[in-house]
């Protein structure tokens, strides 16, 4: 159902501070081209090294030094600064050390129980926001261009279930395929009961039905994830993503047919 | 946005780091230009400032006359009282207006098409580049384009503000409506480069209408009267050339826009529509641009608008206007019979505000308040299906229909100038969202998206491509802007090749096509060999999108007649992103 990616989004595992696993056979030929999150990431190490010549966010992955995300101000030499520095209000270079729950002051974990992430979310905008600092140096409107995409993506990620489960399969080394096709004969036969109920159903209140049965399935879903995840058996954990995406792929069709 | 090239006055002032404090205040401006009037606004160090005309005018009309050797726009109106222009030497054929339909637009495009009822002349060939427009001077008609029309309001326009302040305007941030194609957007800067403004941002007419809501909301909570928690505003803007609808999440001065969806409907095809309703064969009686038929469709023009403005408020409407040559309108109008008429344009409304909140996953219940903003604000057929649709019962009352956008537009002009107000009523910020896909032509002819609709910005997405044919070595990356499945469905922004991709067998090479919106909302895209690696792939290729200039409407086919599928890419099984 999943594979373990290859040496580079190893090596992004290790840039975020995590324990480095050996890299796994790959089962089949086609294999070789599918591990392919980490192309993306080593991509943007080309972009990287590319954009130097345009003189435009070329620190985002390139600078992998310094593991905490606290540096020193490259303006006023502030120490501590995260970010933005809280003395001069310059804001910092992008540190791919930094993960997403730490932008949020939260600890890593599916389980958030903060229920204020879009403001912490504007607060950070409005620190890194490039519009705002239109009248600074250009090295700076680089800055907040990257630091403000950056703080968009945490948002994304985090602010739901599914992305925020992801990630921390992503931040342990794991990744998901999600074209895959199914095995599992059970699941393959609701997929369909689930899509023909979908389509025969006109009435807003048998689609609203099905709605929340697959909402409810979300959570259970979801639950099940949490607690493979917390006890680290992440082949019951990738499996539990995988099924949250399929019942909302069927919410999906049933919000479009609403 | 950094189209710094095109300003002549400005160069080593913006490049150097310290530089940047100017020696006069030198705040962005903030212009709306409308379909059918435009208007310009100021922060004044205290406030937002809208600038009058010598006529006492802050909605300034959108157009300019060819006259002789002379040209004026709306904005001074013809200059002095007794040479001031009315609406029928408007209409005469001497003055082009509509630019904002017009600019950047083929002459395949139904919105030109349906321009060709206007009194100047619209010319079109039907092969997809730009179309011929030309103004009548002395019995002759003298060729133009929009943007050159554009170009001489743009400049009254800063002439205007200039003498007001007593000190040069460079900087500026306009508003757009927000189904203006990207290379539609390239066109008003070039339009802005002619009369030397320099666009610091192109700002969707909601999201301006946004910025000016969070002010206010900002004030509230300043005077006691704000709950402070976040706010869910629907805002509904349609003048006479567009209809635009945003659904933003205001808290603490920062407004979130979560979706935008906009359409090209306005006050003009319904005054098109009620013309056809009024005289049958409208279209063809003006299809041939003589002398008496121009002036005999401006009379019916001004009568129809007449009709339209009193039909707001009065539930029906007596016309009578004699066209001349023995062809007269004798017609009572009812508002049913309007509503009926303009059906189509309503239901597109609906569609285009359901799609908007369906995009920003609420339901009527989560919205805060319903902004309604634009001239067509004030048909009560409009109001009621906002309203209905957002169930509400009324709208919010503390914006200005007509004033609103270009507020806004003057707001951002000052935060994006780096001003700061010790009262904090510039301690704002929207964060914008794409209007619409952003993609390539992929798997045949399919638009595979790489950043959807309503990102965030800025924003930086990737997605994988493989090749379609044993050992192809070279691959077309066509761009696209747009809503359709299909790519010919959208808009073609450019294009390029990457080559030297090494020889493998079909589906075996990576490429990956990222596309990277900065915060001067500038799209470039990167593509390159990521799978096989080494010395032997290609260098990465970047571009700066759009590529294109005039002529696009057939480079989509020209590009397929040349190379049919060989340079074709599939979209790669899609890893799950986070």
């Amino acid at each position: 159902m999943w594979r373990r990616a290859g040496p580079i989004r190893l090596h992004l595992a290790a840039i975020a501070g995590r324990r480095i696993r050996p890299p796994p056979q790959p089962p089949t030929p086609q294999a070789t081209f599918s591990s392919s999150a980490s192309s993306s990431s080593s991509f943007h190490h080309n972009l990287g090294a590319f954009r130097d010549s345009i003189g435009a966010r070329s620190r985002s992955l390139s600078n992998q030094t310094g593991g905490s995300g606290d540096g020193e101000c490259w303006s006023c030499g502030a120490k501590g600064v995260f970010l933005s520095c809280g003395s001069c209000r310059s804001v910092q270079p992008v540190d791919p050390a930094v993960d997403y729950f730490r932008i949020f002051g939260l600890d890593r974990g599916y389980n958030i129980k903060d229920n204020n992430l879009e403001g912490k979310y504007k607060d950070w905008q409005k620190k890194l926001h490039p519009d705002l600092v239109h009248s600074k140096s250009e090295k700076e409107r680089a800055f907040a261009a990257e630091q403000s995409a950056l703080v968009i993506d945490a948002y994304r990620t985090l602010s739901k279930p599914l992305p925020r489960a992801l990630y921390l399969l992503q931040l342990e080394g794991i990744h998901v395929d999600e074209e895959k096709t199914i095995n599992d004969q059970e699941l393959l036969m609701e997929m369909m009961e689930i899509r023909e109920s979908v389509s025969d159903s006109s009435d807003s209140q048998t689609l609203e039905k099905i709605q929340s049965q697959m909402k409810r399935k979300v959570e259970t879903w979801s639950n099940s994830f949490q607690e493979a995840f917390d006890k680290g058996d992440f082949d019951r954990a990738v499996e539990a993503t995988q099924r949250m995406r399929y019942y909302e792929r069927a919410m999906e069709e049933t919000v479009k047919k609403l | 946005m950094a189209e710094q090239f095109y300003t002549v006055a400005s160069d080593s002032e913006t490049t150097g780091e310290e530089k940047a404090q100017q020696t006069f205040p030198d705040v962005a401006i903030g212009i709306d230009i409308g379909t059918s009037k435009c208007s310009v606004a100021v922060w004044n160090g205290h406030q937002v400032e809208l600038l009058k005309n010598t006529r006492s005018q802050k909605g300034m009309r959108s157009y300019v006359m060819f006259k002789d050797d002379t040209l004026s726009a709306g904005v001074t109106g013809g200059a002095t009282k007794e040479h001031a222009h009315e609406e029928r030497d408007v209409l005469s054929g001497s003055a082009i207006f509509n630019m904002k339909r017009l600019i950047g637009r083929m002459d395949t495009d139904e919105v030109v098409q349906a321009s060709k009822t206007l009194p100047f002349l619209v010319q079109t060939l039907g092969i997809g580049v730009r179309p011929f427009i030309a103004a009548l001077v002395n019995n002759m008609w003298r060729s133009t384009t929009p943007e050159e029309v554009l170009a001489i309001f743009l400049l009254e326009l800063k002439a205007l503000v200039e003498m007001h302040y007593k000190h040069p305007v460079r900087n500026t941030i306009l508003t757009i409506p927000v189904a203006f194609s990207r290379f539609q957007q390239t066109r008003i800067e070039r339009a802005c480069a002619m009369a030397g403004l320099h666009v610091l941002r192109l700002m969707p007419e909601p999201t301006a209408v946004a910025l000016l809501y969070a002010q206010q909301q900002q004030q509230l909570l300043h005077d006691n009267m704000g709950s402070g928690i976040e706010k869910i505003a629907l805002i509904f803007n349609m003048g006479a050339g567009y209809c635009d609808v945003a659904v933003s999440a205001t808290a603490g001065g920062v407004s979130q826009i979560r979706a935008l969806s906009g359409c090209t409907v306005g006050g003009e095809d319904i005054l098109q529509n009620v013309m056809r309703h009024l005289h049958p064969n409208f279209d063809s009686l003006f299809a041939g641009h003589t002398m008496d038929r121009i002036k005999s469709m401006g009379l019916l023009r001004i009568a129809t608008q007449d009709a339209v403005h009193k039909l707001t408020t009065q539930e029906s409407i007596e016309i009578n206007v004699d066209l001349g040559g023995g062809q007269k309108v004798s017609k009572v109008l009812g508002r049913a019979e309007f509503e009926q008429v303009n059906k189509m344009i309503f239901e597109e409304c609906e569609r285009v505000i359901k799609q908007c909140l369906h995009d920003a996953k609420l339901a009527p219940e989560d919205i805060n308040d319903v902004i309604l903003v634009g001239g067509c604000s004030r048909i009560p057929k409009i109001r009621s299906l906002v309203l209905g649709l957002c169930k509400k019962a009324d709208s919010y009352a503390s914006i200005d229909v007509l004033e609103a956008a270009v507020s806004g537009a003057a707001l951002e002009g000052a935060i994006a100038s780096g001003v700061t107000d010790p009262s904090g009523s510039l301690d704002l910020l929207t964060i914008q969202a794409t209007p619409m896909n952003l993609g390539i032509r992929a798997d045949g002819d399919t638009f595979a998206a790489i950043i959807p609709r309503n990102t965030a910005v800025p924003a930086r997405r990737d997605m994988l491509f493989t090749t379609t044919h044993d050992n192809q070595t070279e691959a077309l990356v066509a761009v696209y802007e747009g809503e359709g499945k299909q790519a010919e469905e959208n808009h073609l922004l450019g294009y390029f090749k990457i080559t030297g991709i090494p020889a493998a067998p079909k589906g075996a090479v990576e490429i990956n096509v990222c596309m990277d919106i900065d915060a001067a909302n500038v799209l470039r895209v990167f593509a390159g060999v990521v799978k096989p690696q080494g010395p032997a792939t290609p260098p990465f290729i970047e571009v700066r999108m759009p590529t294109l200039d005039d002529g696009h409407g057939w480079c989509g086919q020209a590009l397929a007649k040349m190379y049919g599928g060989n340079l074709d890419l599939a979209v790669l099984p899609k890893k799950l992103q986070p």
